[in-house]
């Protein structure tokens, strides 16, 4: 067992933390730098792209970091979602407490969810976390005289935010406030998977009882991170039903759940920017696609085929891999 | 913490504390008992060995003194303090350390991280770049911190995983069958590693390479059919004969297989290749010497 050198390019090169920070910082910079000069049309898409990465950076906490594949985020969007936007036309809540009403109950269910899901591994747990979420979708049909059942409801974005009258649905408005959402979310999911949480959300993706017998919890950090993941998403739902002014049971459907997925996997999972990148990759995708088919979840499918055979790790993934930037986070 | 010389009498004046003391411990599978009333105390600075054959229940009785398995009947005590009860993760935050059978490292983390795993619930974030390397430098891992732990040989994992077990400073460790699948001079090599541990904890060592054990144990407890057949200084060991006969075809000295003395030679099985057990062909004389004292079965000498 002699110790062999490292031979400078096999040891992976960290970077500084500057250089980390600045990276990560430079990309919402980036966004509002551009958005002016984009068209209408694709400003409405940047604030969209915004949102969905929200819910797609908690997703990835979840699966990229902590190896838990959940098939039910969609309740945690669908919570979202509902919760703000009945809050702001059944209760008459001042916008950001109807936010806030639908965060809580995305967090409230997660943990409930979380704490019964987590018991089991695997495929198991994949079909629990699905059940949920189907319990979920099914209850907003059901309960169709409050949400309006398949054609949900509309949510009026004028709205008076600290005396002022302010329209939400304005797109300067939007651009702001999703930006600033996703910078919380950035760096809430910088700050996780860079400290000691993170660390052990990693290790639990590679061998559960070895990080038990290390002396930590594996239960709690991993409903740590189904919750952490459920906030994102009920944070992102809440946001996109005051913004866009609309709130529709399809958030809740399951496709929600397999998009996020499919986005964490395109960017590239456990990796921080990669869900943005992956959002905006199949945002777009879809966009042109669905000009030319109505079968564009076909094309989905096969970039999800396509994926997994030539670049699994996503595209963030692949290139922090191939150039063993291990300081990309 | 000090080591006392092997085959240190014990508990001549007062009874030292133990620092784990299994009691009564039983686990049945279904109709099977694999570990039936087993009363095992452990003393601070001894490296203990648990030998037994394959099936004896060894890993059974280590599973559930480190929490991983559940008693069906029994209670482990750990500085005093009933563990019974608790969940792995607590015991291993209470002092105790575990190395698998099946080194099992973060194959997707580097080095370094792996081991920022283990300490970081025992260390403060301020020193802790320093005990991390401190805890490479012991194993010899310094110049490997920045590869990723997948990419390391196998030698060098068993060494990892002994850095991680040993970063939070326990005070007991225990290892799984550490010596499986090391070449020989791998083994001579971690023999010099445990020694060099056992100054810093008390370790319980679960082996079946009997070489090994009689060269690094102070005291060796012996399991058969999940019953503890004998507990005592490694030459009564060597000299017990309801041990030899329990190990009958795989006569103490055992893997070497060159043991020539009462051994049913062929049985010994295609061990004949000569391991690092060879060395303690002079186990061999204690079989011609049946006068050495006899544990008696149940003989926890305490």
């Amino acid at each position: 067992m002699s110790v062999v050198a490292p031979t400078g390019d096999a040891a992976s090169t960290r970077g500084s933390r500057g250089v980390r920070l600045a990276v990560h910082a430079a990309v919402p910079v980036a966004i509002a730098l551009l958005y002016p000069l984009l068209p209408d049309y694709h400003q409405g898409n940047v604030v969209r792209i915004l949102l969905l990465a929200v819910y797609a950076s908690g997703y990835n906490l979840l699966f990229g970091y902590t190896g838990l594949l959940s098939l039910g985020h969609a309740l945690y969007l669908g919570a979202g979602l509902y919760g703000a936007g009945l809050g702001t036309t059944a209760l008459g809540l001042d916008p950001l407490l109807a936010w806030l009403l639908g965060v809580a109950l995305a967090a409230t269910l997660a943990l409930a969810v979380g704490a019964l899901a987590l018991r089991t591994t695997g495929v198991a747990f994949m079909i629990v976390t699905m059940m949920f979420a189907q319990a979920g979708y099914l209850s907003i049909l059901h309960w169709n005289r409050f949400t309006g059942g398949d054609e949900g409801f509309v949510v009026p974005t004028v709205r008076r935010v600290a005396g002022f009258a302010l329209d939400l649905g304005e797109p300067d408005v939007r651009l702001v406030i999703a930006l600033v959402l996703y910078s919380l979310a950035l760096g809430i999911c910088y700050a996780l998977v860079r400290g000691d949480v993170g660390r052990v959300w990693l290790a639990l993706r590679d061998d559960e009882e070895r990080v038990e017998l290390l002396g930590h919890d594996p239960f709690r950090h991993k409903l740590l991170a189904f919750v952490v993941s459920g906030v994102l998403a009920g944070a992102a739902g809440g946001a996109y039903a005051l913004l866009f002014g609309y709130v529709g049971a399809t958030f809740a459907t399951i496709q929600y759940s397999i998009l996020a997925l499919l986005w964490v996997l395109v960017g590239g999972a456990a990796t921080v920017l990669g869900p943005l990148l992956g959002t905006a990759l199949m945002f777009y995708l879809v966009d042109i696609l669905s000009g030319y088919t109505a079968a564009w979840l076909f094309a989905v499918g096969a970039v999800l085929v396509a994926l997994v055979l030539v670049a699994p790790r996503g595209v963030l993934g692949t290139l922090r891999h191939r150039f063993r930037w291990s300081w990309l986070p | 913490m000090n080591v006392p010389d092997a085959g240190e009498p014990r508990g001549a004046v007062g009874a030292p504390a133990a620092l784990l003391e299994a009691r009564g411990l039983t686990r049945r599978f279904g109709g099977l008992v694999a570990v039936d009333d087993v009363s095992l105390s452990v003393f601070p600075g001894e490296v203990r060995a648990l030998i037994g054959s394959n099936g004896a229940g060894k890993s059974t009785l280590v599973a559930m003194l480190v929490g991983r398995l559940a008693p069906s009947s029994g209670t482990v005590h750990f500085e005093g303090r009933d563990v019974t009860a608790l969940a792995p993760a607590r015991r291993v935050a209470l002092g105790m350390g575990y190395t698998f059978q099946i080194t099992r490292i973060f194959p997707e983390l580097d080095v370094d991280e792996n081991v920022a795993v283990a300490l970081q619930r025992h260390v403060a974030p301020g020193v802790r770049d320093a005990a991390i390397a401190a805890a490479l430098d012991r194993f010899e891992l310094g110049a490997l911190a920045r590869r990723r732990a997948g990419e390391l040989s196998y030698g060098h994992r068993r060494l990892l995983e002994l850095a991680m077990a040993t970063a939070g400073e326990p005070r007991l460790l225990m290892l799984d069958e550490p010596t499986q699948g090391l070449s020989d001079a791998e083994i001579e090599n971690f023999a010099g590693v445990v020694r060099a541990l056992a100054e810093r904890c008390t370790i319980l060592l679960i082996e079946h390479n009997m070489a090994v054990v009689m060269n690094l144990a102070s005291r060796v407890s012996v399991l058969h059919e999940g019953r503890l057949l004998a507990d005592g200084a490694p030459a009564e060991i060597r000299a017990n004969e309801a041990v030899q006969r329990a190990y009958l075809g795989m006569p103490t000295g055992g893997s070497a297989g060159g043991s020539t003395g009462g051994s049913t030679g062929g049985s010994a099985g295609g061990s004949t290749g000569g391991s690092a057990g060879g060395s303690t062909g002079g186990s061999t004389g204690t079989i011609a010497d049946p006068a050495a004292s006899v544990a008696p079965d149940d003989g926890r000498r305490t």
